[in-house]
Protein backbone atom coordinates (compact mmCIF):
# COMPACT_ATOMS: atom_id res chain seq x y z
CA UNK A 1 0.00 0.00 0.00
CA UNK A 2 1.51 3.38 -1.31
CA UNK A 3 -0.28 5.55 0.41
CA UNK A 4 0.81 6.29 4.00
CA UNK A 5 -2.10 6.74 6.10
CA UNK A 6 -3.74 3.74 4.88
CA UNK A 7 -0.40 1.44 5.03
CA UNK A 8 -1.04 3.20 8.97
CA UNK A 9 -4.45 0.60 9.45
CA UNK A 10 -3.78 -3.07 10.82
CA UNK A 11 -4.53 -5.45 7.80
CA UNK A 12 -6.86 -6.35 8.79
CA UNK A 13 -8.79 -2.49 9.02
CA UNK A 14 -7.28 -2.58 5.34
CA UNK A 15 -8.85 -5.07 4.13
CA UNK A 16 -12.40 -4.27 5.80
CA UNK A 17 -11.45 -1.19 3.62
CA UNK A 18 -10.55 -1.80 0.91
CA UNK A 19 -14.32 -3.22 -0.86
CA UNK A 20 -14.53 0.48 -0.61
CA UNK A 21 -11.16 2.16 -2.14
CA UNK A 22 -11.04 2.06 -5.64
CA UNK A 23 -7.69 2.88 -7.56
CA UNK A 24 -7.87 5.22 -10.27
CA UNK A 25 -5.55 7.75 -12.26
CA UNK A 26 -5.55 10.89 -11.85
CA UNK A 27 -4.53 13.25 -15.34
CA UNK A 28 -2.48 16.53 -14.98
CA UNK A 29 -5.01 19.33 -14.09
CA UNK A 30 -7.63 16.73 -13.12
CA UNK A 31 -10.13 18.67 -10.69
CA UNK A 32 -10.42 16.44 -7.56
CA UNK A 33 -12.99 19.31 -6.20
CA UNK A 34 -13.39 23.02 -7.17
CA UNK A 35 -14.19 26.00 -4.99
CA UNK A 36 -17.76 25.86 -3.01
CA UNK A 37 -19.07 22.62 -4.97
CA UNK A 38 -20.20 19.38 -3.13
CA UNK A 39 -17.11 16.94 -3.16
CA UNK A 40 -18.41 13.81 -3.72
CA UNK A 41 -15.12 11.83 -3.64
CA UNK A 42 -11.76 11.73 -1.00
CA UNK A 43 -9.02 10.33 -2.28
CA UNK A 44 -5.47 8.54 -0.91
CA UNK A 45 -2.69 9.37 -3.33
CA UNK A 46 -0.85 6.65 -3.89
CA UNK A 47 1.77 8.01 -6.73
CA UNK A 48 -0.14 11.43 -7.87
CA UNK A 49 0.10 14.98 -5.98
CA UNK A 50 -2.73 16.95 -5.61
CA UNK A 51 -2.28 20.60 -4.62
CA UNK A 52 -5.18 22.40 -2.60
CA UNK A 53 -5.23 25.95 -3.98
CA UNK A 54 -7.09 29.49 -3.20
CA UNK A 55 -8.42 31.21 -5.95
CA UNK A 56 -9.07 35.11 -6.24
CA UNK A 57 -11.61 36.74 -8.05
CA UNK A 58 -9.97 37.30 -10.67
CA UNK A 59 -9.38 33.78 -11.24
CA UNK A 60 -5.61 33.99 -10.01
CA UNK A 61 -4.82 31.16 -7.77
CA UNK A 62 -2.03 29.89 -5.12
CA UNK A 63 -1.28 26.79 -3.75
CA UNK A 64 -1.93 26.91 0.17
CA UNK A 65 -0.93 22.64 0.64
CA UNK A 66 0.49 19.78 -0.93
CA UNK A 67 -0.64 16.18 -0.40
CA UNK A 68 0.93 13.03 -1.62
CA UNK A 69 0.87 10.12 -0.48
CA UNK A 70 1.51 10.63 3.01
CA UNK A 71 -2.33 12.26 3.08
CA UNK A 72 -5.54 12.40 2.07
CA UNK A 73 -7.39 15.08 -0.13
CA UNK A 74 -10.86 15.51 0.80
CA UNK A 75 -10.11 16.46 4.48
CA UNK A 76 -13.60 19.01 4.39
CA UNK A 77 -15.98 15.65 4.14
CA UNK A 78 -13.66 14.59 7.49
CA UNK A 79 -14.60 17.63 9.23
CA UNK A 80 -18.11 17.24 8.78
CA UNK A 81 -19.02 19.69 6.18
CA UNK A 82 -18.95 19.35 2.58
CA UNK A 83 -17.68 21.97 0.61
CA UNK A 84 -14.69 24.44 0.59
CA UNK A 85 -13.44 27.50 -0.48
CA UNK A 86 -10.44 25.86 -1.75
CA UNK A 87 -10.15 24.04 -5.16
CA UNK A 88 -8.58 20.54 -5.45
CA UNK A 89 -6.63 19.41 -8.71
CA UNK A 90 -3.79 16.97 -9.66
CA UNK A 91 -0.20 18.56 -10.31
CA UNK A 92 1.28 15.16 -10.97
CA UNK A 93 -0.34 12.40 -13.17
CA UNK A 94 -0.51 9.51 -10.92
CA UNK A 95 -2.95 6.48 -8.83
CA UNK A 96 -5.12 7.39 -5.67
CA UNK A 97 -7.43 5.18 -4.00
CA UNK A 98 -10.73 6.93 -4.03
CA UNK A 99 -13.35 6.73 -1.79
CA UNK A 100 -17.44 8.19 -1.72
CA UNK A 101 -17.57 10.76 0.40
CA UNK A 102 -20.57 8.72 2.25
CA UNK A 103 -18.39 6.02 2.57
CA UNK A 104 -16.15 8.67 4.88
CA UNK A 105 -18.71 9.51 7.21
CA UNK A 106 -19.91 6.63 7.48
CA UNK A 107 -16.31 5.44 8.64
CA UNK A 108 -15.91 8.40 10.72
CA UNK A 109 -19.27 7.79 12.50
CA UNK A 110 -18.13 4.58 13.30
CA UNK A 111 -14.91 6.02 14.46
CA UNK A 112 -12.41 2.87 13.84
CA UNK A 113 -8.59 3.54 13.78
CA UNK A 114 -8.84 5.80 10.33
CA UNK A 115 -10.11 8.58 12.31
CA UNK A 116 -7.62 8.33 14.72
CA UNK A 117 -4.97 8.35 11.88
CA UNK A 118 -7.03 11.20 10.30
CA UNK A 119 -6.89 13.04 13.20
CA UNK A 120 -3.24 13.18 12.95
CA UNK A 121 -2.89 13.71 9.67
CA UNK A 122 -5.04 17.11 10.36
CA UNK A 123 -2.87 18.52 12.50
CA UNK A 124 0.00 17.61 10.08
CA UNK A 125 -1.37 19.51 7.28
CA UNK A 126 -2.44 22.53 9.45
CA UNK A 127 1.23 22.56 10.13
CA UNK A 128 1.93 22.35 6.51
CA UNK A 129 -0.53 25.21 5.94
CA UNK A 130 0.42 27.57 8.83
CA UNK A 131 4.34 27.09 8.09
CA UNK A 132 3.57 27.73 4.28
CA UNK A 133 1.76 30.98 5.20
CA UNK A 134 4.63 32.13 7.06
CA UNK A 135 7.56 30.88 4.26
CA UNK A 136 5.23 32.93 1.68
CA UNK A 137 5.83 36.23 3.50
CA UNK A 138 9.38 35.94 4.90
CA UNK A 139 11.33 33.80 2.41
CA UNK A 140 12.47 34.36 -0.91
CA UNK A 141 11.04 33.06 -4.17
CA UNK A 142 14.42 30.95 -4.36
CA UNK A 143 13.65 29.58 -1.22
CA UNK A 144 10.34 28.92 -1.71
CA UNK A 145 10.93 27.06 -4.83
CA UNK A 146 13.61 25.26 -4.13
CA UNK A 147 11.23 24.06 -0.99
CA UNK A 148 8.29 23.01 -2.96
CA UNK A 149 10.77 21.35 -5.25
CA UNK A 150 11.90 19.18 -2.50
CA UNK A 151 8.56 18.52 -1.05
CA UNK A 152 7.31 16.94 -4.61
CA UNK A 153 10.20 14.85 -5.01
CA UNK A 154 9.81 13.57 -1.15
CA UNK A 155 6.06 12.79 -2.77
CA UNK A 156 6.77 11.65 -6.20
CA UNK A 157 9.84 9.72 -5.25
CA UNK A 158 11.37 9.42 -8.35
CA UNK A 159 14.38 12.06 -9.69
CA UNK A 160 12.53 13.15 -12.69
CA UNK A 161 8.81 14.85 -12.74
CA UNK A 162 6.93 16.57 -15.44
CA UNK A 163 5.86 20.47 -14.35
CA UNK A 164 5.04 22.75 -16.20
CA UNK A 165 6.22 26.42 -16.04
CA UNK A 166 2.45 27.72 -15.56
CA UNK A 167 1.99 25.31 -12.93
CA UNK A 168 5.50 26.61 -11.41
CA UNK A 169 4.17 29.77 -11.63
CA UNK A 170 0.75 29.28 -9.82
CA UNK A 171 2.00 27.17 -7.12
CA UNK A 172 4.15 29.97 -6.28
CA UNK A 173 2.13 32.91 -6.79
CA UNK A 174 4.69 34.65 -9.18
CA UNK A 175 4.96 35.69 -12.73
CA UNK A 176 6.36 33.61 -15.55
CA UNK A 177 9.16 35.46 -16.02
CA UNK A 178 10.24 34.98 -12.28
CA UNK A 179 9.89 31.48 -12.64
CA UNK A 180 12.18 31.39 -15.74
CA UNK A 181 14.78 33.17 -13.83
CA UNK A 182 14.42 30.84 -10.38
CA UNK A 183 14.74 27.96 -13.01
CA UNK A 184 17.92 28.69 -14.69
CA UNK A 185 19.58 30.32 -11.51
CA UNK A 186 18.70 26.86 -9.70
CA UNK A 187 20.13 24.81 -12.94
CA UNK A 188 23.20 27.34 -12.91
CA UNK A 189 24.10 26.39 -9.72
CA UNK A 190 23.53 22.19 -10.77
CA UNK A 191 20.63 22.01 -8.39
CA UNK A 192 18.03 20.63 -10.77
CA UNK A 193 18.23 20.44 -14.87
CA UNK A 194 15.22 21.47 -16.57
CA UNK A 195 13.90 20.95 -20.23
CA UNK A 196 10.58 20.20 -21.60
CA UNK A 197 8.74 20.35 -18.95
CA UNK A 198 10.70 17.84 -17.27
CA UNK A 199 12.31 18.22 -13.97
CA UNK A 200 15.34 16.63 -12.80
CA UNK A 201 16.18 16.79 -9.10
CA UNK A 202 20.27 16.57 -9.56
CA UNK A 203 21.48 17.97 -5.86
CA UNK A 204 19.18 17.35 -3.42
CA UNK A 205 21.53 17.99 -0.85
CA UNK A 206 22.30 21.44 -2.80
CA UNK A 207 18.41 22.11 -2.55
CA UNK A 208 18.12 21.56 0.71
CA UNK A 209 19.79 24.37 1.34
CA UNK A 210 19.01 26.73 -1.17
CA UNK A 211 15.91 26.11 0.54
CA UNK A 212 14.74 28.00 3.86
CA UNK A 213 14.08 25.91 7.44
CA UNK A 214 10.25 25.53 6.48
CA UNK A 215 11.12 22.23 4.28
CA UNK A 216 12.65 20.55 7.36
CA UNK A 217 9.81 21.93 9.96
CA UNK A 218 7.27 20.41 7.37
CA UNK A 219 8.56 17.24 6.95
CA UNK A 220 9.37 16.54 10.49
CA UNK A 221 5.89 17.11 11.64
CA UNK A 222 4.61 14.83 9.20
CA UNK A 223 7.35 12.32 10.63
CA UNK A 224 6.28 12.69 13.67
CA UNK A 225 2.76 12.55 13.02
CA UNK A 226 3.03 9.03 11.37
CA UNK A 227 5.20 7.80 14.09
CA UNK A 228 2.78 8.45 16.96
CA UNK A 229 -0.21 6.19 14.71
CA UNK B 1 7.61 27.49 -35.58
CA UNK B 2 4.09 27.48 -35.51
CA UNK B 3 2.13 29.17 -32.94
CA UNK B 4 -1.20 29.43 -30.94
CA UNK B 5 -2.74 32.23 -29.75
CA UNK B 6 -5.01 33.07 -26.51
CA UNK B 7 -8.05 33.60 -28.82
CA UNK B 8 -7.26 30.57 -30.72
CA UNK B 9 -6.90 28.13 -27.75
CA UNK B 10 -9.93 29.47 -26.54
CA UNK B 11 -11.81 28.44 -29.80
CA UNK B 12 -10.20 25.06 -29.32
CA UNK B 13 -11.40 24.89 -26.37
CA UNK B 14 -15.06 25.99 -26.86
CA UNK B 15 -15.22 23.47 -30.00
CA UNK B 16 -14.16 20.54 -27.85
CA UNK B 17 -16.32 21.17 -25.10
CA UNK B 18 -19.69 21.81 -27.84
CA UNK B 19 -18.62 18.23 -28.83
CA UNK B 20 -18.02 17.08 -25.43
CA UNK B 21 -21.12 15.15 -25.08
CA UNK B 22 -20.25 12.67 -27.81
CA UNK B 23 -16.54 12.67 -26.61
CA UNK B 24 -17.82 11.62 -23.40
CA UNK B 25 -19.73 9.20 -24.34
CA UNK B 26 -19.70 5.64 -22.56
CA UNK B 27 -17.28 7.15 -19.83
CA UNK B 28 -18.88 7.19 -16.48
CA UNK B 29 -16.07 7.39 -14.46
CA UNK B 30 -15.88 10.74 -13.22
CA UNK B 31 -11.72 10.46 -13.15
CA UNK B 32 -11.57 9.44 -17.01
CA UNK B 33 -13.44 12.16 -17.99
CA UNK B 34 -10.53 15.05 -17.77
CA UNK B 35 -7.85 13.18 -19.66
CA UNK B 36 -10.92 12.44 -22.62
CA UNK B 37 -11.36 16.33 -22.79
CA UNK B 38 -7.46 17.01 -22.74
CA UNK B 39 -6.55 14.53 -25.26
CA UNK B 40 -9.59 16.22 -27.41
CA UNK B 41 -8.20 19.48 -27.02
CA UNK B 42 -4.35 18.02 -27.60
CA UNK B 43 -5.18 16.58 -30.57
CA UNK B 44 -6.52 19.66 -32.09
CA UNK B 45 -3.93 21.79 -30.89
CA UNK B 46 -1.76 19.83 -32.72
CA UNK B 47 -3.58 20.11 -35.83
CA UNK B 48 -3.47 23.55 -35.55
CA UNK B 49 0.12 24.07 -35.22
CA UNK B 50 0.63 21.33 -38.07
CA UNK B 51 1.99 18.67 -35.12
CA UNK B 52 1.89 15.17 -35.68
CA UNK B 53 -0.20 14.50 -32.38
CA UNK B 54 1.24 10.81 -32.08
CA UNK B 55 4.93 11.81 -32.07
CA UNK B 56 4.14 14.86 -30.16
CA UNK B 57 2.77 12.67 -27.50
CA UNK B 58 5.81 9.99 -27.77
CA UNK B 59 8.15 12.92 -27.70
CA UNK B 60 6.72 14.64 -24.28
CA UNK B 61 6.21 10.52 -22.91
CA UNK B 62 2.91 11.72 -21.72
CA UNK B 63 0.96 10.41 -19.04
CA UNK B 64 -2.89 12.07 -19.33
CA UNK B 65 -2.63 15.69 -19.89
CA UNK B 66 1.34 16.93 -19.86
CA UNK B 67 1.20 16.79 -23.21
CA UNK B 68 -1.13 19.25 -24.25
CA UNK B 69 0.33 21.87 -21.35
CA UNK B 70 3.84 21.49 -22.82
CA UNK B 71 2.73 22.03 -26.47
CA UNK B 72 1.14 25.03 -25.27
CA UNK B 73 4.10 26.22 -23.46
CA UNK B 74 6.57 25.40 -26.52
CA UNK B 75 3.98 27.34 -29.19
CA UNK B 76 1.93 30.38 -27.08
CA UNK B 77 2.63 33.22 -28.92
CA UNK B 78 2.08 35.78 -26.91
CA UNK B 79 2.70 34.00 -23.77
CA UNK B 80 -0.64 34.28 -21.85
CA UNK B 81 -2.31 31.35 -19.20
CA UNK B 82 -3.80 28.87 -20.33
CA UNK B 83 -4.62 27.24 -16.88
CA UNK B 84 -7.49 29.38 -16.31
CA UNK B 85 -9.17 28.98 -19.75
CA UNK B 86 -8.81 25.14 -19.48
CA UNK B 87 -10.38 25.28 -16.13
CA UNK B 88 -13.67 28.16 -17.42
CA UNK B 89 -13.67 26.79 -21.11
CA UNK B 90 -13.58 22.83 -20.98
CA UNK B 91 -13.29 21.39 -17.13
CA UNK B 92 -16.83 22.92 -16.56
CA UNK B 93 -18.27 20.59 -19.26
CA UNK B 94 -17.80 17.98 -16.72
Amino acid sequence: MENKLLAALSEHELQRLMPLLTRVSLAMKQVVYRQNELIDYVYFPATTIVSSVATMEDGSVMEVATVGNEGMVGLPIFLRTDRTTLSAYSQVVGDAYRMTADDLRAEVQRGGPLVNILLRYTEALLIQIAQGSACNQLHTIRQRCARWLLMTHDRVGEATFAITQEFLCQMLAVRRATVSEIASSLQEAGLIRYSRGKMTITDRQGLQAASCECYNVIRLEYERALAEI
Amino acid sequence: MSTINEQEFRTLCEEVRENAPVILQGLTDPDRKTGALLIAVFQRVCEHLHLDAQAQMASLEDRDGFALLQTLEEHMQPEFFYSNIIDHELLSAL
